[in-house]
């Protein structure tokens, strides 16, 4: 929708919840250097940034080599984490209805539902994913977006889209 | 017993009807950026590895879609 939207490094001011393929990103060889440390980056900005408790678990609950669950657990204790609330259930469920509505009847993970509706259920709050195959127009409109490249060989390895909830499209539903 | 129940909060739940708008103002205020930063893979997780993990989530969901249909 919106044509040529900031990048998300320029992002500031705002309350952030990282989706978990950031996480898993972040893991990886280099990226952390590759992305300009994005999320010290989106700090330094100003910007509030935490993850939902559902992200914890999809980090945790697999069994990962030593180095990588300690990672992933330094990680998860180191980020402000938003609890499950009732409302961002009640937002996962309100979601998962507009997508078979909206959206052609789509299916997106519950997980992500529950992400969705924690995003949705406060204020002001952006989405910080790799994911707009589930997290899609018109539900979602992007208010930042950055490539990350892959140095050796200058490709895109993965396009960042800090995203808002579109609110017009609950009055489209009724 | 039905005094007791109707003491209970409870949030009314309509498949269109969405909670919005609960503040924001406390997020992010105990995330340890600077402990965060030192945060590291000695050797961080390969392509291959990545896409393991990014694919368990995505296989998540095609479960999730295979009890649907």
């Amino acid at each position: 929708m919106t044509t040529n939207p900031m990048k998300v490094s320029e992002v500031k001011d705002q309350n952030i919840l990282v989706d978990t393929n950031i996480v898993i990103y972040y893991a990886a060889n280099g990226f952390k250097e590759r992305s300009g440390n994005i999320l010290r980056t989106l700090a330094n900005n100003g910007n509030k940034i935490g993850i939902s408790e559902i992200t914890a678990f999809e980090l945790l609950h697999d069994e990962q080599k030593n180095e990588v669950e300690d990672y992933f657990y330094k990680f998860v204790n180191y980020i402000h984490r938003v609890p499950v609330e009732q409302g961002c259930l009640q937002n996962a469920v309100a979601l998962a209805e507009l997508y078979r509505v909206v959206c052609n009847n789509k299916k997106v993970p519950d997980n992500d539902l529950i992400i969705g509706g924690t995003a949705i259920h406060y204020d002001e709050v952006l989405l910080l994913t790799t994911d707009r195959k589930d997290f899609c127009e018109p539900l979602w409109d992007t208010y930042a977006r950055d490539n990350i490249y892959y140095k050796e060989e200058g490709d895109v390895e993965v396009t960042l889209y800090l995203l808002r909830f579109n609110k017009e499209v609950i009055k489209l539903q009724k | 017993m039905k005094n007791l129940l109707q003491k209970h909060e409870t949030v009314s739940v309509g498949k269109d009807r969405f909670s919005l708008g609960v503040s924001a103002k406390n997020w992010g205020l105990n995330t340890n950026i600077e402990a965060l930063n030192d945060v590291s893979l000695t050797k961080g997780i390969t392509r291959e590895e990545r896409d393991v993990l990014l694919r368990r989530l995505s296989d998540d969901n095609e479960s999730h879609e295979g009890q649907r249909s």
